[in-house]
């Protein structure tokens, strides 16, 4: 009756880990250089910030996904 | 803006960014399509290779959503 | 941004559907609590036990029809996304999952019920409390599982990377279990069921509106009318599936926390 693992593929899991990974990256990162921007009266960080949020984001999804 | 003197032509307001998001978001929804197309295809095809294909087919999807998602927060913030 | 709805006023031309339109008055005066999702939600609470106790009443090896809807719905929520997620230990969640499908596949549903026409997910307190129970349990079943402090060891530093890059990952990690999660959750079911709600405004009352106008106009409403219930069609297909998504990723997220390693 019970199986001990669970048996679908990790397509759809997958697919929304992916989606939110790549939010949080934008949001943090971005987030954070949005502030940076506000407190010292610059432009360039919120840029800067939401390229390096989407970098580790991507980063991470190797991680997960990428390497076997 | 306001209704114009035949009260015709409603008032718009709002921001061309999100216009500027739609119009960004149809490149990303083209290629997540072809390359979950492909992916499918090749596991119908050689159900073994699953494997080998996940994870390109993982990493391709997350490039083309980087766009996507770029477009949305440049259209909320810029 | 779009403000064009405050400026507009009511009194001729075509006032397009908007966000005030989910603002039903209180139907008892004063009573800010009387309103038509509140009451929805308490209909819906009724309807499913009614069906469910009706189902089950008269449990026979042959069942009947009745019996068979029943327990067709309760097979498919513990066998496709209780078993089939969670695992060996799935028998426990399957309560939860069972009411949070019935439930939002309900509420949703009476977006396209004649007379009823008000998808109740579509105020978003609704959808944030539903989001918020999922992301308590998921989190104290991790906790209790694995312990406080061995669960967001394993949340935050992923094995097998270089030290100068859990600057970068960690936060990540952590904004995706504690913010992204529940956000998109319930941002998700949001989204849909008011963006389904306004698209069948905007046909249904645009055709309403196309038919007071002059002859020419009086001969296109239909096919407004026509694209409102190919809409309605389709609006029943992503309630279901709506519902179906949420509790997928409700078992998705407590299988994670109840596996031992990523």
């Amino acid at each position: 009756m019970s199986s001990n693992e669970p048996k679908r593929p990790s397509e759809d899991n997958a697919f929304w880990t992916i989606f939110g990974y790549m939010l949080s990256g934008l949001l943090i990162w971005g987030g954070i250089g949005w502030g940076l921007d506000q407190w010292l009266n610059t432009g360039f960080f919120l840029l800067s910030g939401l390229l390096l949020g989407m970098g580790s984001a991507l980063y991470l999804v190797w991680l997960r996904f990428g390497r076997k | 803006m306001k209704d114009n003197e035949e009260g015709k032509v409603r008032n718009m307001e709002g921001t061309l960014n999100l216009v500027g998001f739609g119009l960004a978001a149809i490149g990303p929804g083209i290629a997540t399509g072809l390359i979950f197309a492909a992916y499918i295809n090749g596991v119908a095809r050689q159900p073994e290779a699953r494997s080998v294909l996940q994870p390109i087919a993982f990493l391709g999807f997350a490039l083309a959503e980087a766009l996507a998602l770029f477009g949305l927060v440049l259209a909320f913030v810029l | 941004m779009l403000s064009y709805a405050a400026e507009v006023g009511k009194d001729e031309g075509f006032n397009p559907p908007d966000a005030g339109d989910f603002n039903l008055p209180p139907f008892i005066e004063g009573n800010e609590f009387a309103t038509k999702p509140i009451l929805l939600v308490f209909l819906s609470v009724i309807l499913i036990s009614i069906f469910f106790i009706l189902a089950s009443r008269k449990a026979a090896l042959v069942p009947s029809k009745l019996q068979f809807a029943g327990e067709s719905v309760y097979s498919f929520v513990r066998n496709d996304l209780g078993r089939e997620v969670i695992g060996h230990e799935f028998m426990r969640f399957v309560p939860y999952l069972f009411t949070l499908f019935t439930f939002i596949l309900v509420n949703n549903l009476f977006g396209i019920i004649p007379l009823i026409q008000f998808p109740t997910m579509s105020r978003i307190s609704f959808p944030y409390v539903l989001a918020a129970f999922t992301f308590f349990i998921f989190h104290y079943v991790g906790i209790r599982k694995q312990g406080f402090l061995k669960y967001m060891k394993e949340i935050m530093f992923l094995p097998g990377i270089p030290k100068p890059a859990y600057i970068l990952i960690t936060p990540l990690e952590l904004a995706t279990y504690f913010l992204v999660r529940p956000m998109t959750l319930s941002l998700r079911l949001f989204a849909n069921m008011f963006a389904g709600h306004l698209l069948l405004l905007v046909f249904i009352l645009g055709g309403e509106h196309l038919l007071q106008g002059v002859i020419g106009l009086k001969l296109i409403s239909p096919f407004a009318f026509a694209i409102g219930i190919a809409l309605t069609f389709f609006e029943f297909m992503v309630q279901c599936l709506q519902a179906y998504i949420f509790t997928l990723l409700t078992a998705l997220y407590i299988a994670g926390a109840l596996a031992d390693e990523h």
